[in-house]
């Protein structure tokens, strides 16, 4: 409540537009220190909790309806389990209601530039208005209503929403810079050509875009809000990229098109029958001697159970992830071989990995 | 690497991820009585909205001191100074550290920090 009802424009915080109030912008600052001090200092500590309570009742983890039901018994029983969740659920739902009710209140204006800026360059963007989404993308993803596909502004969302997912730490998008910097070139250091799959807001492709300035970069997402979002934030950057709707498992580009194909965080998202065909595609449209480079999770292993444990499950539950499951304990790396591909470099940093991987010559 | 998950056997029919724990979003409760849910997400939405206040009366008394004056298109548009906002960031952090200390045991000690800390840092 203030008292006044006036909404103005106030600017941008980095490269997202500001929300609505500074009301919104104070309490989604409050959720993210929130998360920082009661779930991301607390995520080790209750991931160890979490599995010593269910061996302790004798409870296998087990992803399944009926092991989540089983496991929400046993989590009743543990009140700092009960708690570390309640929060993590409820930091979700207030921040998201939050973005969503803030940017509603310019909403007109936002469809607006978005349109704008479908005509504008540079760079490009495109989409089809009649796109039918297959079932496993509709999914609420991270809770989010709508998922990635449902609501015209869930690129802005997205955008401040991570924002506050990574504590306030990835300003100017410097993970994404530094995910660019690192990366890996084809054994010949040929990189004309670049493709970003499940790119989202285009926070990796501009990123790539600024490490190869002479290529030509594109990124594709499954949801035509995250490419027109992407455009438009890459408009305002100046940055020449261009965007396409388009699901990683049927890429519209012909046979060794691309020196090099990169994928930062999409595979966890997406169910294992499309993995195996987003990595075959990914095979196809390189080219002899161009490389795959997949940022993910690390493969679950006993000692390091990762998403496998309690907290992960119920994060898969509750979090709308239902397919970081059986990304975590496929092996993906097998999987990148049965498509063709040479294992280069396997390299762990924290929870993600990164694997780069060469199309033989 | 664990067991193969059983859906990888599904071929093409994707009907499946449907029944998969996190395909519905749910209303989710994790204490036996639902009551103390509500309850800890008000605690939560008050503490939201208590930050929120003492944040407008932050950038109002700033404003007061430094302009001699305030409206509400004043405070929707001022933009904090690098020291300001790491000074209402440290109050921010203080206030709830101060609030929810108390929530945890110590078995799940606090160990890293941020989302960085588990991920590895950016530039
Ligand atoms: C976690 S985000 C990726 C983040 C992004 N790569 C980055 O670096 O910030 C996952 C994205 O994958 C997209 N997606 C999901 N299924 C897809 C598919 N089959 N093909 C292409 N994109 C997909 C979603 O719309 C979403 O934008």
């Amino acid at each position: 409540m203030t008292i006044s009802n006036t909404i103005i424009d106030r600017g941008k915080i980095g490269d997202v537009p500001a929300l609505s109030a500074r009301a919104d912008e104070a309490y989604t600052e409050f959720i993210s220190d929130t998360r920082n001090f009661l779930l991301h200092a607390h995520w080790a500590g209750m991931s160890k909790a979490g599995n010593a309570a269910m061996k302790d009742a004798g409870v296998p983890i087990e992803h399944s309806q009926a092991g989540v039901a089983k496991a929400r018994e046993v989590i009743a029983d543990h009140s700092d389990i009960a708690t570390f969740l309640r929060i993590k659920r409820s930091c979700q739902e207030i921040y998201k209601n939050r973005i969503i009710e803030s940017y509603g209140k310019r909403g007109e204006e936002f469809l607006r530039r978005l349109d704008e800026a479908d005509k504008r360059g540079p760079g490009s963007v495109t989409y089809d208005p009649n796109f039918v989404y297959p079932d496993y993308a509709t999914v609420d993803i991270h809770i989010q209503p709508g998922g990635y596909t449902a609501r015209p502004l869930v690129g802005m969302y997205y955008d401040y929403g991570t924002s506050i997912f990574y504590g306030g730490a990835n300003q100017d998008d410097a993970l994404h810079n530094r995910l660019a910097r690192e990366t890996p070139l084809p054994k010949d250091g040929k990189v004309e050509r670049v493709i970003d799959i499940g790119c989202s807001v285009g926070q990796f492709t501009c990123a790539l875009k600024k490490r190869f300035p002479a290529s030509e970069v594109i990124g594709i997402d499954i949801g035509a809000p995250m490419v027109r979002y992407a455009h438009l934030r890459a408009v305002e950057q100046n940055v020449d990229v261009h965007f396409a709707q388009m699901p990683s498992e049927a890429l519209d580009f012909p046979n060794g098109h691309f020196d090099l194909v990169a994928c930062h965080i999409l595979f966890h998202e997406i169910p294992l029958q499309v993995i195996k065909k987003t990595l075959t595609e990914a095979y196809r449209v390189l080219r002899p001697g161009g490389s795959f480079v997949l940022w993910d999770f690390a493969t679950a292993t006993p000692e390091n159970p990762g998403y496998s444990g309690l907290i992960g499950m119920m994060d898969a539950a509750d979090n709308g992830e239902p397919y970081a499951h059986s990304f975590v304990s496929c092996n993906v790396e097998k999987l990148m071989a049965d498509a063709g591909f040479t294992l280069r470099e396997l390299g762990r940093k924290g929870m993600l990995a990164c694997r780069v991987c060469d199309k033989p010559v | 690497m664990l067991d193969e998950p059983k859906n990888q056997a599904a071929g093409d029919n994707l009907d499946y991820v449907r029944d998969l724990p996190g395909f519905e979003r749910g209303h989710p409760h994790y204490f036996k009585d639902p009551m103390i849910d509500h309850l800890l997400e008000i605690v939560m939405l008050l503490g939201g909205e208590l930050w929120t206040v003492k944040d407008r009366q932050a950038v109002t008394e700033h404003l007061l001191a430094t302009e001699g004056k305030v409206t509400p298109e004043m405070i929707e548009q001022f933009r904090p100074s690098a020291d300001m906002k790491e000074k209402l960031a440290r109050d921010r952090q203080t206030f709830v550290k101060h609030v929810y200390s108390c929530l945890y045991s110590d078995r799940a000690k606090a160990t890293k920090t941020d989302y960085f800390g588990i991920v590895g840092k950016g530039e």
